[in-house]
C-alpha cells in the first residue's frame, strides 16, 4: 500500500497542533467597553475585537495610549520613590542623576513601546514564519495587548511597590538601591503576564487565522516564547540607555 | 549615519504619519487628535500599518468560513464523485434509485440557498447594513453623553443588532451548506471502501439510504429557517 507521505506530514501536523481554546463565547455588546475593561476583566471580548480587522486601527490606539499611561504612572513611582531618597543613594548611582520623577516616566514608556516599535517587523517575521498568517496590524495589535496587560497590571502593583518604598524611607529595609532596581526589574516579571495573554490570544486564533502552512508541535508556544525573547532581550537595553540619556538633561 | 541623523528621519517620517492620522480621524474631538497627533509623531511604527490598511474593512471577520460560490462548485463537485462511487458499487443500482433522486433534489435546494447568501452578501455591502459604521455611530452619541434610554441611542443600537442577526444567519447557512457538502463526500468515500472491503450489498444500500435521510435532514432544516 502506497502511503502519500504529503498526506500523511499533513495529517502528523494537525494531530500534534494544539487543540484550539474553546472557551465561552461572550457576547459582544452595541457599544464596545473601554480598553483598560477588556483587558483587565474580559480577554475573551479583546480577543474578539481584535479579530476584526475594521476595528483594529480603534484598539491599536486605545492599546497605546493605556500602554503609556500605565507605564507612565509606574515610572513616575519609581522615580518619585527615587527622588525622595536620593540622598541615601550611593554616589553615583543610575538613580541619582537630574529629576528621575521626570525623567523615569519618559523612560518606561520610551523603553517598553520603543522596543515593540523595533521588535514588530520580527514579530510579524516569527508569525509568518510559525504558519499563521496574521496581518501586520493584527500582529501590532497584539504585541501592545502584551504591553498594555503589563501596563495595567503594573498600575495594580504600583501600591504596593510605593509601601515597599515607604518601608525602606523609615529604615524597614536598608538597601535603597537594591529597592530601586527592583522597580525597575517589576515591569519584566509582570509582563510574563503579557506574554501569556497574547499566547492565549494566539491560542483562540489558531482555528480562524489563515494557515499558510502546518507545523507540528505547540507552534504557538514557541512563537510567543520568540517574541517574549527578543522583547526580553531589547526592552532592557532600551530602559537603562533612555535612563542614562534623559538623566544626563533632566 | 549618526543617532541625531537617525532621529532627523524618525522624526521626518513620524510627523507626517502623525499629520495621516489627524487628518484620518477628523471626526474626533480636538484634545483627541492632539493626543493621535503626539502618539503617532513618537511612535509612528505602530500606526503606519494601520493607516497603509484601507480605512475600515467593508466585511466582518467570517470565520474563515467558504464563500457561497465556493460551496456550490465543491457541492457539484461532490455530488458528481457520490454518483460515480454508485454507479461502481455493482447491483445496487435499482436499489438505491429513490435515494438517488433524493439527492439530485437536495441538489436543487442547495442551489436556492446560495442564492440567498449571495443576495445576503449583496445587502451587506451596503452602507446601511455597515456593520462597522454603525457601531462607529453608536460610539458617537455615547461619546456625547446621550443615554441609552434615548430614542437615538436606542434605533443605532437596533441596527447594529439586526445587522448582526444578518451576518448570523449568514454563517449558519454557510456552515449547512457546507455540513451537506461534507456528508457528500464522506458517503462517496465510504461507498468507495465498501466495494474494495467486499461488504454486502445491502449495506451498501442502508449506508445510501442513511446518508440521503441525513442530508434531507439538513436541508429540511435549512430551508424551514431560511423561510
Amino acid at each position: 500500500m502506497v502511503i502519500p507521505t504529503d498526506g500523511l506530514a499533513a495529517a502528523l501536523a494537525a494531530a500534534e497542533r494544539p487543540p484550539p481554546v474553546v472557551e465561552p463565547v461572550e457576547e459582544m455588546p452595541a457599544v464596545r467597553p473601554p480598553m483598560f475593561d477588556l483587558v483587565l476583566r474580559r480577554p475573551r471580548l479583546l480577543d474578539r475585537v481584535l479579530r476584526d480587522e475594521g476595528s483594529l486601527s480603534k484598539a491599536v490606539q486605545d492599546l497605546a495610549s493605556l500602554s503609556v499611561i500605565g507605564l507612565a504612572v509606574f515610572g513616575l513611582v519609581v522615580g518619585a520613590s527615587a527622588q525622595l531618597v536620593r540622598d541615601r543613594l550611593v554616589p553615583g548611582s543610575f538613580f541619582a542623576s537630574g529629576l528621575p520623577a521626570v525623567w523615569m516616566p519618559l523612560s518606561f514608556v520610551l523603553a517598553f513601546i520603543g522596543a515593540i516599535c523595533i521588535c514588530l517587523p520580527s514579530f510579524y517575521f516569527f508569525t509568518q514564519l510559525s504558519g499563521l498568517d496574521a496581518s501586520f496590524r493584527m500582529v501590532t495589535a497584539q504585541a501592545l495587548r502584551g504591553v498594555a496587560t503589563t501596563a495595567v497590571l503594573l498600575l495594580g502593583a504600583s501600591p504596593f511597590y510605593a509601601a515597599w518604598v515607604l518601608g525602606s524611607v523609615v529604615g524597614v529595609f536598608q538597601d535603597i538601591d537594591a529597592t530601586l532596581m527592583v522597580g525597575m526589574l517589576i515591569p519584566f516579571v509582570v509582563g510574563l503576564f503579557g506574554v501569556g495573554s497574547v499566547y492565549r490570544a494566539f491560542r483562540s486564533m489558531v482555528d480562524v487565522l489563515p494557515v499558510t502552512h502546518p507545523r507540528r508541535g505547540n507552534f504557538v508556544q514557541r512563537m510567543v516564547l520568540a517574541w517574549g525573547a527578543l522583547f526580553t532581550a531589547i526592552a532592557p537595553v532600551a530602559l537603562y540607555r533612555a535612563g542614562e540619556w534623559f538623566g544626563r538633561w533632566l | 549615519m549618526g543617532v541625531l541623523e537617525t532621529g532627523i528621519i524618525y522624526g521626518l517620517i513620524g510627523l507626517a504619519v502623525a499629520t495621516a492620522l489627524v487628518l484620518r480621524s477628523a471626526e474626533s474631538p480636538a484634545p483627541a487628535r492632539v493626543a493621535l497627533f503626539a502618539m503617532g509623531a513618537v511612535f509612528w511604527p505602530l500606526y503606519a500599518p494601520s493607516l497603509l490598511a484601507p480605512e475600515r474593512a467593508r466585511e466582518p471577520a467570517r470565520s474563515g468560513s467558504p464563500d457561497a460560490a465556493a460551496l456550490g462548485e465543491r457541492m457539484q463537485a461532490a455530488q458528481a464523485k457520490l454518483l460515480e462511487a454508485l454507479a461502481q458499487v455493482e447491483g445496487v443500482a435499482q436499489a438505491v434509485a429513490p435515494e438517488v433522486a433524493r439527492v439530485r433534489l437536495v441538489t436543487g435546494q442547495v442551489a436556492e440557498m446560495e442564492r440567498r447568501v449571495k443576495e445576503i452578501d449583496a445587502l451587506l455591502e451596503t452602507e446601511e447594513f455597515d456593520l462597522a459604521a454603525t457601531r462607529a455611530a453608536l460610539s458617537r452619541i455615547s461619546a456625547r453623553g446621550i443615554p441609552e434610554s434615548d430614542a437615538r441611542w436606542q434605533s443605532l443600537s437596533v441596527r447594529v443588532r439586526n445587522i448582526e442577526r444578518l451576518h448570523g444567519i449568514r454563517e449558519r447557512t454557510l456552515e449547512d451548506l457546507e455540513k451537506i457538502s461534507l456528508k457528500l463526500e464522506e458517503m462517496s468515500s465510504r461507498l468507495k471502501l465498501l466495494r474494495f472491503a467486499g461488504r454486502p450489498d445491502a449495506e451498501v444500500v442502508q449506508l445510501f439510504k442513511e446518508v440521503a435521510d441525513s442530508v434531507e435532514d439538513v436541508t429540511e432544516g435549512l430551508m424551514a429557517a431560511a423561510g
